[in-house]
């Protein structure tokens, strides 16, 4: 502004100086002096008209020529600027003579990237050939839970009621306590492989945990993160339970079968006065007992394998078991405290069989068992025994019998019965004195009570080249959302289709689509896409901007449906959209109707931009993008517009970087702020 | 006095057999065949010891064991027989408040010694 005025005082000067002289001549030259005055007058009108437009119009042109550079240099090095001031023009083409050699000298350099990039981007594409041949699901996250890295697998194991994405939280599909309680016993040198099962919707999985050392830190450092080898074992268990069933009865019934014939036998040996009909009675029942035993053989061979292996079971200490037994039982609502067991081993699937526990104290409760347990093990004989203890009378032997045959969330779909089969245990109730009541589990003690012989460890390569792990650095998350860096958010950049502009009127949601942007990347693998049957018609004109009939949408889910499936990709993360007040409000009935609420607060491309360029007027996606050098296509798609608009959003956050805006809370702030100012716009003329 | 037997089990072929050893061994004898009529029987006729199958259609014989320690019978000598064969199975059988476990088949001279070594004759 200074320089403005100093221009303008310059230039007032010259004239002044020059009209003075031009007066001064024709005084002295004796001509009539009354248009001369006319003349400087005019001149001094045109003077302060000029003057006045100088004053007003440069500093614009200057402030919008400043922020055209800025795009230029932070965003979009091909674009170039332009001014409709003249006194301008000279420091445009300078600047984009800059601009040109800058531009020249960058593409250098990025040819030489290009060529080092080929090389590692064929070294990428073999690990993602690698990684997609695998058929055990492999995800990689750092300390937090965060998902570095996944594979299709991956994605088929977990995948099925929460998605699975980059920089998603791991513990929304696998148990956060078996990781923690893994990584403990890992780093304390206890174990150097975990494995556990654990259960994902109805699929029972073996989990394997590894550590892994953050690639840069090194060994030096603490874990910085975790690698989970997934394999569904449901089918495995399916498998398992059955043969044990056939097992144990086929064992049950030949023994019952074998002490009939033994005892008739006996009967005919030890006592020879017997009379005839007697002696007959007791052949007729070595005939018939030993026919049955014959058809249970032929059952047998015919229909089954070899007895069920135990790949389920894990040796783990009974301090562990103890520990695990509690939390599950804390978590359900139970006010327990694990105490000191003496030191033994047991050989167990504890997860499955805390939930066993779990489910059977939950049903005594609904009997009026209190919530407050007590947890015991002690050795007996070769057998540890487990109890669940608490004050007051023990369920019916005939109930626990019942809740036994029910299936047993976290356990596959396998029932109580099936998992403490699985375990070589009994389980039943009881009374330790009049007012104590306990569950009580006896499992096999492991032999020898030795510590098991752990596996070598799997080297973890300590500088893996396959992936660009910046996520592995992320720091702990702050609660409060507003105060994190927008460099550390994930987002989920959306936008909608609709049937037309009004919401109160009538108008529906009839398409959303989403992309997931994590550490200034879209994702374009992680979309969410869904049409939506809105419940009314769609008009032709707003059919010739998207495209979409009535047809297309005849049985797809209503937004009651669709709103929390979206939410769930959503969770954790902060929504973007341009314009995003307007898709919120389309989505605001529904958020009401299914209680389901999307996060916010929510950013906003349009008042993101207008912020950084107030003196731009044209705020459109296409406008936008275009300026951005952002490549359109695919628009008036919902899942199009949100990959543009991603896109868009991804280049404003470097802007805003520059502009020093850090937080969400600042960005979110900037664009408040921009909205005042474009409302005040509208309202007062400015 | 003669000692008398309850036989609990619901398989017919090896109740017969029980009877007639039973008996024949000096003992009164009496039989059911599920939990809840054992439960009955042991009112009715007030056995000295019981010989109780595991495995049983209603109460099972851990249900049985157990609810008769429970009614405070602690004289009354429980033998659990069963054809469930496992280590954890027997100690759950001992934990319930059986006084001993026998596993099907067994040796019934050994099964006659057994009963007589926990009813001696001079009485408990």
């Amino acid at each position: 502004m200074r320089h403005d005025h100093r221009a303008a005082v310059a230039a007032l000067t010259g004239y002044v100086v020059v009209a003075a002289g031009g007066l001064v001549a024709l005084v002295a030259a004796g001509t009539d002096p009354l248009p001369v005055v006319l003349l400087a007058a005019v001149a001094a009108f045109a003077l302060v008209l000029w003057l006045s437009r100088l004053l007003g119009r440069l500093p614009r042109a200057v402030s919008r020529l400043t922020g055209d550079t800025a795009v230029v240099v932070d965003a979009n090095a091909s674009q170039r600027v332009d001014t409709e001031a003249a006194d301008l023009r000279g420091l445009v083409e300078q600047v984009n003579r800059l601009a040109d050699e800058r531009e020249a000298a960058r593409r250098d350099v990025e040819e030489q990237v290009e060529s080092a990039r080929r090389d590692l981007e064929a070294e990428r594409n073999r690990f993602a050939a690698l990684m997609a041949q695998l058929t055990v699901a492999v995800v990689v996250c750092n300390a937090e839970g965060r998902i570095l890295l996944y594979n299709d697998a991956a994605r088929s194991v977990l995948g099925t009621d929460t998605p699975v994405g980059l920089g998603r939280s791991v513990f929304a599909m696998v148990d956060r306590g078996l990781v923690t309680h893994a990584l403990d016993r890992l780093l304390s040198g206890a174990e150097s492989v975990y494995t556990a099962t654990s259960l994902h919707g109805d699929k029972l999985v073996r989990v394997r945990v590894t550590p892994a050392r953050d690639p840069v830190a090194g060994e030096a450092e603490a874990a910085a993160g975790f690698v989970l080898v997934l394999e569904d074992l449901t089918r495995e268990a399916h498998a398992g339970d059955e043969r044990e069933r056939v097992l144990r009865e086929l064992t049950e019934s030949v023994r019952a079968s074998l002490g009939s014939i033994r005892a008739a036998a006996e009967s005919v040996l030890e006592f020879p006065e017997l009379s005839a009909d007697e002696r007959e009675g007791f052949l007729e029942i070595v005939r018939e007992e030993s026919d049955r035993l014959g058809r249970r053989v032929d059952d047998l061979a015919r229909g089954t394998e070899a007895p069920a292996d135990d790949r389920l079971l894990a040796e783990i200490t009974g301090e562990d078991l103890l520990r695990l037994v509690s939390e599950e039982l804390v978590r359900a609502g139970g006010d327990c405290a694990a105490p000191d067991a003496s030191d033994l081993w047991v050989r167990a699937d504890p997860h499955a069989l805390a939930r066993v526990l779990t489910h059977l104290v939950a049903r005594a409760r609904e009997g009026g068992a209190p919530s407050r347990l007590h947890l015991a093990l002690d050795p007996v004989g070769r057998h540890g025994q487990l109890d669940v203890r608490w004050p007051g009378r023990p369920p019916a032997p005939a109930d626990v019998e019942r809740w036994l045959g029910e299936p047993v969330a976290g356990a596959g779909t396998s029932t109580a019965r099936e998992v403490v089969d699985r375990h070589g245990a009994e389980l039943w109730s009881g009374s330790l004195d009049p007012g104590t009541a306990y569950l009580r589990v006896l499992i096999p003690l492991t032999a020898g009570e030795q510590r098991p012989a752990a596996p070598t460890t799997p080297q973890v390569p300590s500088r893996p080249e396959f992936y660009d792990f910046d996520l592995f650095t992320a720091g702990p998350q702050v609660t409060e959302v507003s105060e994190r860096r927008l460099d550390e958010l994930a987002f989920t950049v959306f936008d909608t289709e609709t049937t037309g502009l009004d919401p109160a009127g009538g108008d529906r949601v009839i398409s959303i689509g989403a992309v997931r942007v994590v550490n200034g990347r879209v994702l374009q693998q992680e979309t969410f896409e869904q049409l939506v049957e809105p419940g009314r018609s769609v008009p032709s004109a707003s059919t010739s901007i998207h495209g979409i009939t009535a047809d297309m949408l005849a049985g797809a889910p209503s937004i009651e449906e669709v709103l929390p499936a979206f939410a769930r990709f959503a969770e954790d993360t902060v929504l973007v959209g341009h314009n995003v007040s307007f898709d919120l409000q389309f989505l605001a009935p529904a958020e009401a109707a299914t209680g389901v609420e999307l996060a916010r607060p929510a950013l906003d491309t349009l008042l993101l931009h207008a912020a950084l360029h107030p003196d731009h007027q044209e705020h459109s996606l296409d406008a936008i993008a275009g300026r951005l050098g952002v490549s359109v296509v695919g628009r008036h798609t919902a899942l199009g517009d949100a990959l543009v608009t991603a896109e868009v959003f991804v280049a404003l956050a470097v802007l805003l970087r520059r502009r020093g805006v850090r937080t969400l809370g600042e960005a979110v702030e900037l664009a408040q702020r921009s909205y005042q100012a474009r409302v005040d716009a509208r309202l007062y003329g400015r | 006095m003669t000692r008398r037997v309850l036989i609990v089990d619901d398989e017919p072929n090896i109740v017969t057999s029980l009877e007639f050893i039973m008996r024949r061994s000096g003992f009164e004898t009496a039989v059911a065949r599920d939990g809840d009529q054992a439960l009955e029987e042991v009112e009715r006729f007030d056995p000295d010891l019981v010989l109780l199958d595991t495995m049983m259609p209603r109460r099972d014989g851990y249900e049985v064991c157990q609810t008769l320690r429970a009614q405070g019978r602690t004289d009354l000598r429980i033998v659990m027989l069963t054809a469930k064969g496992r280590e954890t199975e027997v100690a759950k059988g001992l934990a319930v408040g059986a006084d001993s476990y026998v596993t099907k088949p067994f040796s019934t001279r050994d099964l006659v010694a057994l009963v007589r070594e926990l009813l001696p004759e001079e009485g408990p």
